[in-house]
């Protein structure tokens, strides 16, 4: 389990929309993504400033994977994404659970960026490939685990990375959104406006077909 | 990763695929990303400030629709002069008072001048709200033949 995913919330911890209760040992109670939300539109900066740190390394992490590893693209979305957050800021309420509306903010404002390059012509070129410069958190190295080892880890993760390319947008899409970005499926129906036998349905073709990819990749 | 709903996929290929996924290595944002973000939207954005929900323009044009309907339901059964009435006879009595309807209703009054021929006499109006005409008695003898008034 990555760091990120870690730090979310097993499905249905939501106790409270308002207060999130400390943990043992923390003074000071933290607030809820939608309180700070509420706080911020009201020009609290401070608020605004910790809910975007809150999601600083997941949303950008996930954006960086949907838009093909192009760390540039992934920085201007996540921008647009507060942005739009801030200025579509009325068909959000209190009901409303705050992760996935500003994860659809993301996807849509993926989609869009991906239609109007289709329109254009445009080819996205693979960013992610081994030679990328982009600086990645650490990587966990278990007691056991040798150089050798390591450099196997992440040649399979640069296959799986170019793999993921070779879904289709929703097929990619709702693998990030459950299993990188930690995501329950309900969340990610949330996210993405459509039912949960869905999400379920293009879940299991997309693990197929990566199946199919990587067992290819062992053949050779 | 021990999240229950990896046991909808029977197959553990698949489970491993999706476990490969989850151990993916996280991506390290730029360091000032936080402070360009605030930055922008202080630069677009404006503080929020709330409106009162019945106070927002309304912009579907369903719900135009429907709040046309809701006025016209809600008014219709002032239609009924009875029920119009007894809502009147209310609220001068228990909200606003006799003196300030009398001069609501002077006012209302002045507004409704009809300029051009009547149409229908004081007289008529009494007689169909059921007023019985008051009987006119000289207050002086009449003019004779001749005689200046």
């Amino acid at each position: 389990m990555t760091a990120a995913a870690a730090s979310i919330p097993a499905p249905g911890f939501i106790t409270s929309r308002s207060v999130v209760r400390p943990a043992k040992g923390v003074e000071k109670p933290e607030l809820a993504d939608e309180a700070l939300f509420e706080k911020s539109l009201g020009g609290d900066r401070e608020a605004l400033g910790q809910l975007i740190s809150r999601y600083e390394k997941s949303l950008f992490g996930l954006l960086v994977k949907m838009s093909n590893g192009d760390r540039h693209r992934a920085d201007d979305f996540f921008q647009e994404t507060f942005l739009h957050a801030m200025r579509a800021a009325g068909t959000f309420n209190q009901k409303m659970n705050f992760k996935p509306w500003i994860t659809a903010i993301a996807v849509n404002l993926i989609r869009d960026d991906a239609r109007k390059r289709k329109v254009r012509g445009e080819v996205t070129l693979d960013r992610s490939s081994s030679d990328d410069d982009a600086p990645r958190v650490a990587e966990p190295v278990s007691g056991g685990e040798n150089p050798g080892e390591i450099a196997e880890r992440r040649d399979e993760e640069n296959y799986l990375r170019r793999a993921l390319q070779n879904l289709t947008q929703l097929e990619r899409e709702v693998v990030l959104l459950h299993f990188y970005n930690g995501m329950t499926l309900a969340e990610s129906a949330l996210t993405l406006g459509v039912p949960l036998g869905t999400v379920k349905s293009r879940l299991h073709a997309a693990l197929t077909r990566l199946n199919g990819l990587l067992e290819h990749r062992q053949e050779k | 990763m021990a999240d229950p709903e990896f046991d909808t996929l029977d197959d553990s290929k698949l489970t491993g695929i999706g476990r490969a996924i989850s151990r993916m290595s996280l991506e390290t944002p730029p360091p000032d990303l936080v402070t360009r973000t605030l930055a922008r939207i202080s630069e677009r954005c404006q503080p929020v400030k709330r409106v009162f929900i019945l106070l927002r323009p309304i912009y579907h044009p369903l719900a135009r629709l429907g709040a046309a309907a809701a006025i016209i339901l809600a008014l219709s059964p002032l239609t009924d002069i009875a029920t119009a009435d007894k809502l009147g006879a209310k609220i001068e009595s228990r909200i606003i008072g006799r003196q300030v309807t009398d001069r609501i209703e002077m006012f209302v009054d002045g507004l409704l001048v009809r300029h051009g021929p009547a149409l229908y006499t004081q007289d008529d109006l009494d007689s169909l709200i059921g007023i019985p005409r008051p009987v006119f008695s000289p207050v002086r003898p009449a003019a004779k033949r001749g005689e200046r008034i």
